[in-house]
Parts: structure tokens; C-alpha cells; sequence
């Protein structure tokens, strides 16, 4: 018994020292994850810190700010500045007496047409529009509709095109032939004349304005993930010939563990980069879509929609710009953020990036 | 070399072939009611019956609406487009082809000159960006046109709009052409008078268009920057701007010529939302005008116009690449 206790604790204590000396040596050498090295990278560049601020302070702001507005999305302040009040006052003189009785008649008019659309105030801080809607409100409404649809169409496109990719790429042959055909058709097909045949379409179905937008985004799924599958069979084409994967093979690994486990991971980096940037361009087709009046409909806020108001010459003449400014900075930010944090990622992730 | 080509054409045609029966299934589901709006003035005249209408909605294949009835339509349509026909448009009362062809000289003249512009301005920017990388000029140069590639083509047209137009009046609010000009205008004066009408589209097609260039340009040349042969060319001790111009330059071409055969779609095919927004009567607007009504002939025949476009872009890019680049070899 004591002689097998020997035993381990000698085999144990030349363990024990190399663990020391491991020890010793992380104190000095600080090992760095590629998560961290990436991280770092990312970091180091101004405009991506730029961009990350920008997304996350829209995100707060679209989404705790409405608590605290007196407004709500909808609330209509009829009250607004922009109609005059005017007071004339009358006197009559009754008859027979000295007796003078005094009348006013308070009289509201509204310059513009009937509309209600008021200047930047300290009730309105960037004023309200011609329905008397709070716009700054309205602003945070529409971030949260804008930034949560890119967010879901992005990842839905992602998801079909790395299955569908993924497919393509790793069993080839008559599987390849025909998910690349479709891809193929469906980059070929254009793809703001379709979305207006679709509201069309939607219109004439009965489809109520609210869901519309819904219908929409599920189309620009439809039609975007063709992009992000061809990336994602490019790539697997280019991993497949690897080493690390005709070892994988050979080990026998199951086909769903050597595409999900194997391959998904090393497309993941190239992947986050054409997310973020396709981030942007989800957000303004959404704009542009709503614009045109057919994703959200007026009474609901999106940055699209309250641009609109600018297509009225009228509003562009009597110089409203709080009406559609704001709304169209909003876009700006969020895409040229979403585009900053995409280069970032872009140059971080790429090890060749050495700068 | 001339198999590759006449493989490809015979992808595309099959390729077409798809895009033209999911549009075609696609535009049918989009209500025909044109044709009774159309013609409702006419019945109530007395000037045409019921029965020529459906006669007209026969053919065009509108009146059935089932699965087999859009099938009969579809191939009657493709019969169609094998002989050059593409219909008769509702809502321009010309055959479709006649209506694709005159308006797009206006939007090609746009959109070509807005290209060239964009080239001009973006390639020294996409230099002069990678040449200083990371500098103050790269910078700025960066943000601009990025902030150019954000921008939503309605907002930027709009702001354009209410700048020069309104609060300037520089130029006019939208249209092609003044509303009364004098009799005795020469055709040069109505020239110049249609360009002053372009120059707000135009501007707005070159602001959101030479980001993507730029980057494009600044990318690889920050790539061709590092190579082996710029140090020996410097080492050789050629000037810097034989260096940067000469030797650096001609390679960042390569990609940037496949880009510009990518780009004919969007020459011949017209800007809808620009277009629409300055009220400008090129292809685009005619298009979105017809989407609107639910003009089906017109709605077909323009996106496969454009879908042809794209086949013929995406072609030519490939093509493109291998005649300026030698290294690439086709594999297909």
C-alpha cells in the first residue's frame, strides 16, 4: 500500500511542477483567445467604436425612451402652436341706458390649410406633424419597427442561406446544380419592381396596413437569402479541400457534425461581416418601401413613412423640415453605424490586416 | 473560350426562363381590374360592350384566373416573346417594346452621365484614401462617401429638392421640360433646358453611387500597395507618382472594369425611385406608374428587361475578368 502511495506521489509531482511552470508562464505571457484578438483589433479602429456607440445609443433610446414621452405614437396634440388664437372684442351699447355690455369672440384659425404641424418647442422637442403627432415620439417608434425588422430578416435570410449554401456547397452535384439555379433566378429578378407588385397584390387581397410591412419583410427574405447562400457554398467549396476536413472524414464524423461543427464556424467570421453590412441595406429598403407607401402605413411610425411628409411640396415650401429631417438623419446613422461596425469586423477578423 | 460563352447564353436562357414564369405567376395574382377602369367611360357611352371587353381580356389571358388559365397565358406570352412580341401595354396604349425604347434615352442619358461622374470623382478619392490609409485624408474621405452610400435615394432627393429647388431656386422642383416655354425656343435652348432639369437626379445617382466605387478602389489599392513589385518599383527609384499611377494603378483596374459591366442594369434600367421623386418621365417612372395600375403586359416585359440586363451584366463581368486578368483560367 505505502509503496503504491510512493508511486503516485512521484508520478504527481513532476505534474505539480509543470503546472507551476504553467502558471509562471501565463503570468507572463498573456494568452489571447481569437475572440480577444479580434475584439482588440475591432477596437483599435476609431470609426467601428463610432459605429457601436451610434447603434447601441439608437437602440436605447428607440426602445426606453417612449416610456418616459408624455406622447404616444398616435396622440394627437390638436392643440398645437401652429394655430392662432385670436381675440375680438366687441362692445354694444343697450339702448336706453348707459349700460355697455363688453363680448369677445375667441377665434382659432390655422394657417396651414387646417394642419397642425408646430416648430421645434419645449413641449415638441422637434415639433409635431401636420396630424399634430409628437415627431420625436414617433422618431422612437420608428427605430424600434426599423431596427427590429433589419434585425429579423437578417437573421432569417442567414439561416436559409446557410442551410440551403451549406447544401449546396458540401454533397455538390445535381443538390449543387439546382439550389445555384434558383439562386440564379433569384438574383435576376428585380427586386423593388417585385416588392411593388406584392403590395399590389397584398392591396388587392384585402391585406389589412398594419400586417402589411410583415408580409413585406417576409418576401425580402424570399428574395435576399440567395446572396448569403452563394457566399456560404463558395466558401464551404474552398474549406471542403482543407486538410482538417478530409481528416474530419476520415474519423468518420457524421455529415450534420462536419458541415455545423467543421465548416459553419470558419464561414462564421466572413458571415457576421455581410450580416452587419446587409444590416444597412435591410433598413433602408424598409425605408424605401415604407416611403412609397408600402410597408408601414401613415398613422404607424417608421423613419420611411415620416420622410414622406417631405413629398408634399407644400411642407418643403413652408419650410417644415422637422417633419422629415430628423427621420432621414435616423436612417443615416443607423446604416452608416451598421456600416462602420461591418468594416471593423471586416479588417478585424482578416489576420492579414496588420496594421 | 467560345464553348464557355455558348454554355453560359444556354444557362441563361433557362435562367430567364425561371425569372419569367415566377413573375408571370406573380403579376396575374395582382388584380386586372385595369381593363373594366380603362374602358368604363366607353360602356357608359355606349361605344363598346361588355363582350369586346372580355374579348380583350381573352386576349391577354386575363379572364382566367385559375392555375391552367395562367399556364395558357404564360405560354401564349412566351409564344409572344419568341417573335418580338411583348404585348400591347393598357396604360401606355403602345406596344410594350415601342414604350421600353423611346424612354429609355432619358434614363440611359442620366444614368450614363452620372457614371461618369462617379468615376472621375471616385477612383483618385479611392487613391488618394489608400495611398494615406488611416491619415486624415482617408478619414474623411471615408465617412463622406459612406455617408453618401447610407443615405435613403428618396431623403437625398428630397433634401436636394428643398436646398436648391426651394430654399435657393436654383432649379426647378421636378419635371423634364419648363411648362411655357416661348414658341421660338431653339432646339439647343430646350436642350439646355431639359439638362438643367437633370442636373438634381444626376447629382443625386452620383452622391449614392460613388461610395461603393470608392471603397471599392481604395480596397484593392491598399492590396496591390503591398505587393512585391511596388517595392521593387520604388527601390528602382521611380518617382512616387510613376510609382502610385503607373504601376500600382493598372492593377487596381482589374476589378473595377468587372464592376462597371455589373453596373448596365442600372444604365439602361432606369432609377424608379428618382425618377419618380423628380418627376422625371424616363423608364423608371413609366415603370412605377404601370405597377401601380397593374399593366401587366408593360410589368412584364419591363422586368424581364431587366432581368436580361442582369443576365447579360453578370456575362459580360465574367467575361471581362478574364480578358483583363490572364491569370484567370475558366473552369466551368
Amino acid at each position: 500500500m505505502e509503496e503504491e502511495k510512493k508511486m503516485i506521489e512521484e508520478q504527481a509531482a513532476p505534474v505539480q511542477q509543470e503546472t507551476k511552470e504553467e502558471g509562471f508562464l501565463a503570468d507572463n505571457i498573456r494568452v489571447l483567445s481569437p475572440g480577444k484578438l479580434v475584439a482588440r483589433r475591432f477596437f483599435r479602429s476609431r470609426l467601428s467604436i463610432v459605429g457601436l456607440v451610434v447603434i447601441l445609443s439608437l437602440f436605447l433610446i428607440s426602445f426606453i425612451g417612449p416610456i418616459f414621452s408624455r406622447w404616444g405614437e398616435k396622440t394627437q396634440d390638436l392643440s398645437g402652436g401652429a394655430a392662432i388664437h385670436g381675440v375680438t372684442g366687441f362692445e354694444f351699447k343697450v339702448p336706453d341706458s348707459d349700460e355697455v355690455i363688453h363680448a369677445y369672440i375667441e377665434t382659432i384659425s390655422y394657417p396651414q390649410l387646417n394642419k397642425n404641424q408646430t416648430s421645434p418647442s419645449a413641449d415638441h422637442w422637434l415639433g409635431t406633424d401636420d396630424m399634430g403627432m409628437d415627431i420625436f415620439t414617433r422618431l422612437m417608434y420608428g427605430g424600434r419597427i426599423s431596427l427590429t425588422l433589419g434585425f429579423i430578416v437578417i437573421i432569417l435570410e442567414t439561416i436559409i442561406g446557410i442551410i440551403l449554401g451549406g447544401l449546396a456547397g458540401y454533397f455538390g452535384k445535381w443538390v449543387d446544380n439546382i439550389i445555384m439555379r434558383i439562386v440564379d433566378i433569384l438574383s435576376c429578378i428585380p427586386s423593388l419592381p417585385i416588392m411593388l407588385i406584392i403590395s399590389v397584390v397584398l392591396d388587392s387581397n384585402g391585406v389589412p396596413g398594419r400586417y402589411k410591412i410583415y408580409y413585406m419583410m417576409v418576401m425580402m427574405t424570399a428574395l435576399g437569402w440567395s446572396g448569403i447562400a452563394r457566399l456560404v457554398r463558395g466558401q464551404i467549396l474552398m474549406l471542403r479541400e482543407q486538410e482538417y476536413m478530409v481528416a474530419a472524414e476520415a474519423c468518420g464524423i457524421p455529415v450534420r457534425q462536419q458541415i455545423f461543427k467543421h465548416l459553419v464556424p470558419n464561414i462564421m467570421p466572413q458571415l457576421i461581416v455581410t450580416m452587419t453590412l446587409g444590416l444597412g441595406s435591410i433598413i433602408l429598403t424598409e425605408a424605401t418601401l415604407s416611403f412609397l407607401g408600402l410597408g408601414v402605413e401613415y398613422p404607424s411610425a417608421s423613419w420611411g413613412t415620416m420622410i414622406e411628409a417631405g413629398a408634399n411640396p407644400d411642407v418643403l415650401r413652408s419650410g417644415y423640415w422637422n417633419m422629415w429631417i430628423p427621420a432621414g438623419i435616423c436612417i443615416v446613422l443607423a446604416v452608416l453605424a451598421f456600416n462602420f461596425i461591418g468594416d471593423g469586423l471586416r479588417d478585424a477578423f482578416d489576420p492579414k490586416m496588420k496594421r | 473560350m467560345v464553348k464557355y460563352i455558348v454554355k453560359r447564353l444556354l444557362m441563361s436562357i433557362l435562367i430567364l426562363f425561371g425569372v419569367s414564369i415566377s413573375i408571370y405567376f406573380l403579376v396575374l395574382l395582382m388584380p386586372t381590374d385595369f381593363v373594366d377602369q380603362k374602358f368604363a367611360s366607353q360602356i357608359a357611352q355606349g361605344t363598346m360592350d361588355k363582350a369586346a371587353i372580355q374579348e380583350m381580356k381573352e386576349k391577354y389571358a386575363l379572364a382566367d384566373k385559375s392555375f391552367v388559365g395562367i399556364l395558357k397565358g404564360y405560354t401564349k406570352w412566351l409564344g409572344g416573346v419568341c417573335t418580338g412580341d411583348l404585348g400591347r401595354s393598357f396604360k401606355y396604349d403602345a406596344p410594350v417594346t415601342t414604350v421600353i425604347v423611346e424612354n429609355m434615352g432619358i434614363s440611359f442619358g442620366i444614368s450614363f452621365v452620372a457614371l461618369v461622374l462617379q468615376f472621375v470623382i471616385a477612383i483618385p478619392l479611392g487613391i488618394k484614401a489608400a495611398y494615406h490609409q488611416y491619415g486624415k485624408i482617408d478619414y474623411t474621405v471615408t465617412v463622406l462617401t459612406m455617408m453618401g452610400i447610407s443615405l435613403p435615394t428618396f431623403f437625398l432627393a428630397t433634401l436636394l429638392i428643398q436646398v436648391f429647388s426651394i430654399n435657393l431656386g436654383w432649379f426647378p422642383v421636378n419635371g423634364l421640360v419648363t411648362a411655357n416655354l416661348p414658341v421660338d425656343t431653339t432646339p439647343f435652348m430646350r436642350f439646355m433646358d431639359e439638362v438643367w432639369h437633370l442636373v438634381l437626379p444626376m447629382t443625386t445617382l452620383v452622391i449614392l453611387s460613388i461610395g461603393g466605387l470608392m471603397r471599392h478602389t481604395r480596397t484593392n489599392m491598399l492590396e496591390v500597395l503591398n505587393a512585391d513589385y511596388i517595392r521593387t518599383a520604388r527601390a528602382k527609384g521611380l518617382s512616387e507618382r510613376t510609382v502610385v499611377y503607373k504601376h500600382a494603378f493598372k492593377n487596381t483596374m482589374i476589378p473595377i472594369v468587372t464592376m462597371t459591366a455589373g453596373i448596365i442594369p442600372s444604365l439602361f434600367g432606369g432609377a424608379m425611385i428618382t425618377e419618380t421623386v423628380f418627376g422625371i418621365p424616363g423608364i423608371g417612372k413609366m415603370a412605377y406608374d404601370a405597377l401601380k395600375l397593374g399593366d401587366v403586359p408593360f410589368v412584364m416585359g419591363y422586368n424581364m428587361f431587366l432581368a436580361i440586363l442582369t443576365v447579360i451584366g453578370t456575362l459580360l463581368s465574367d467575361l471581362m475578368y478574364m480578358v483583363v486578368d490572364p491569370r484567370v483560367k475558366l473552369t466551368k
